[in-house]
């Protein structure tokens, strides 16, 4: 493909976009998340590269908790999420802008002064619970808040990596919450079952970021599940049940999900994680995310 | 004789009776620094006990802090300022939340513990950090002074406080409290050390030397500024202090004083991680002993 047909081809794509981003979208909406991947891939591209890969696994796990929680960030009271996998702030950003009356410069990502830093600030955005980037912290910092704001019947909703779960604090604070029986406390883990290297250079090595992490999280004392975690409908579901539940014990949920933009348009491995597209990349996933449904 | 980590507990202990949002959160040596009454129960309304996770243990207190309390968190200052770096860099500093970490054992003095428990270079992350009060006080006039103020406007600060027992030093009170004395030579001293330099101080005058002295209570280069800057006698600043050579009162000093200013900083050595032993074996084995710091202090101000 030339590179006069693909600047036309991203000129149009611009153009669908900006037109198509105004709306205010239903996060129950099947196609919701669609739209949400066609933000991640236009803007994510425009900034010059990202964390593709990352943003696109935890879409229906921001989607889910939009559409069964009043949050702080998005309705401007109720539970908190946060984002500890930082690095997927673009779908934060844009489920945020796309599927409420926020409206976030999305085309400012990562530049400077603008709110919406490549890792999310709350000190420089309204709409963010909590800064998140240095891997491993959410946990802590969402226990800290569970605690806190126990008595007003708030949960607190933390999206981990899977990846992430390496770090040791996630341990210790997944140790502590059981202890204290921090039953308003809950983690999903975007499972995509892959990280930035990982082991990926030697088949004979352990590939799982966490193996046996069912395992792991019952051993700490958590109730743990395991979903599909790009059915909207089942991770909503399994949000109300942990609202509800009348153990008095944390829970996570392992999401488990697909690291990629589209099922069809797969990038080699080790740039899966963060990435800048050629032209004709973006205009292949842009196509796919056109007509995908 | 009092140690300053303990003091600080019972002051806050009679405060949080009085708030609701006080939160006091140990890392699991609270036993070390009153924590905890003779019943063995924590001597606090609100107390979380977070375990031998430092980093959790600082994690925990931003989310409380979020939640729009005012966490208190301590533990050793090796492992709280070092282990925990990264956690206060970015849960508490960056975003400004009103977190105060009480690190004990600062210093060269870890008794028989060794170098794993001495910090000598706590002020000095936490200074490269930014964003952070750094306390260092020498006595229980201290104490009040740091939890008035912390308490009245909730800010990130962090204490520093040796493990050894101490008396009050005869100054007035202040974040920079001065033995009134003026000249072209002066002694500058915090935290601990603070004690060294007094004994010094009594030790010259006993020779007849009498030498203006001033405890520096808070580490800011602001407050450091403005009052060399006051000073207008000042040539010659001999520093003291219970940290490492890089990070410290000395650098502070350095960085903000005119540069026709001579400066000599009296610390632990360079590469030094510190070792089993009393404080005063330490001391006399690097130099810091009273009359090896009063004999530099003659050579100089002769």
């Amino acid at each position: 493909m030339n590179t006069r047909i693909l600047s036309k081809m991203r000129e149009q794509d611009t153009i669908d976009n900006l037109t198509t981003f105004s709306e205010s979208l239903d996060p129950k909406e099947p196609d919701t998340a669609r739209r949400i991947r066609q933000a991640i891939l236009e803007y994510l591209h425009r900034a010059g590269g990202g964390h593709f890969g990352s943003c696109s696994s935890c879409v229906e796990i921001i989607l889910a908790l939009f559409s069964s929680r009043q949050l702080e960030c998005r309705d401007g009271r109720g539970d908190r999420l946060l984002l500890s996998k930082g690095h997927a702030s673009m779908t934060l950003y844009a489920a945020l802008s796309l599927t409420s009356s926020k409206s976030l410069p999305l085309d400012s990502i990562g530049s400077f002064a603008s709110p919406l830093q490549g890792h999310p600030d709350f000190r420089r955005c309204d709409s963010i619970d909590f800064s998140f980037g240095s891997l491993g912290q959410g946990l802590a910092v969402g226990l800290g808040l569970a605690i806190g704001l126990q008595s007003e019947g708030i949960h607190i909703w933390v999206v981990l990596g899977d990846g992430e779960c390496q770090e040791g604090m996630i341990w210790e604070a997944a140790m502590l919450a059981a202890r204290y029986r921090v039953y308003n406390l809950h983690v999903i883990v975007d499972a995509n079952d892959e990280q930035e290297c990982g082991w990926a250079h030697d088949p004979n090595i352990e590939q799982s970021p966490v193996p046996g992490d069912a395992e792991k999280w019952k051993a700490f004392g958590w109730q743990t599940y395991e979903a599909n975690g790009h059915d909207i409908k089942v991770m909503s579901q399994w949000i109300q049940d942990s609202v509800n539940n009348d153990t008095d014990m944390p829970s996570v949920m392992l999401a488990r999900t697909r690291k990629t933009l589209t099922e069809f348009a797969v990038l080699p491995r080790f740039r899966n994680h963060h990435t800048q597209l050629t032209e004709a990349e973006y205009s292949l996933i842009a196509n796919v995310l056109r007509v995908e449904k | 004789m009092k140690r300053l980590a303990i003091e600080i507990a019972t002051v806050l202990s009679k405060e949080t009776q009085k708030r609701d949002n006080i939160w006091v959160l140990d890392g699991d040596l609270g036993d070390s620094y009153g924590l905890y009454d003779d019943n063995q129960q924590p001597k606090f309304k609100n107390f979380l006990q977070v375990g031998i996770a430092e980093q959790t243990l600082v994690g925990t207190a931003a989310g409380l802090a979020t939640a729009g309390k005012f966490p208190w968190v301590f533990s050793f200052s090796s492992f709280l300022c070092h282990r925990a770096a990264d956690q206060i860099r970015t849960c508490i500093a960056e975003p400004k939340l009103p977190v105060v970490l009480v690190g004990s054992h600062a210093g060269a003095a870890s008794g028989a513990n060794g170098s794993s428990h001495a910090s000598l270079s706590d002020l000095g992350v936490l200074g490269a950090i930014g964003g952070i009060e750094l306390w260092s006080p020498a006595d229980l006039n201290d104490v009040h002074t740091i939890i008035d103020s912390l308490l009245t406007t909730p800010r990130p600060a962090y204490i520093r406080v040796s493990r050894e027992t101490v008396t009050e030093l005869a100054l007035e009170a202040g974040q920079i409290r001065s033995n009134s004395v003026t000249g072209e030579f002066v002694i500058l001293s915090t935290g601990f050390a603070s004690h060294w330099a007094s004994e010094a101080v009594e030790e010259l005058a006993s020779r007849g030397i009498i030498i203006s002295w001033n405890h520096i209570a808070k580490l800011d280069d602001d407050l450091l500024r403005h009052w060399l800057q006051s000073q207008e006698l000042i040539r010659r600043i001999i520093v003291l202090e219970d940290h490492g050579v890089v990070g410290g009162l000395a650098d502070a000093v350095r960085r903000v004083a005119k540069s026709e200013i001579q400066i000599r900083g009296l610390c632990w050595p360079r590469h030094w991680h510190g070792e089993s032993g009393s404080i005063d074996e330490l001391r006399s084995a690097f130099g810091l002993d009273t009359s090896t710091i009063v004999r530099s202090i003659e050579d100089w101000y002769e």
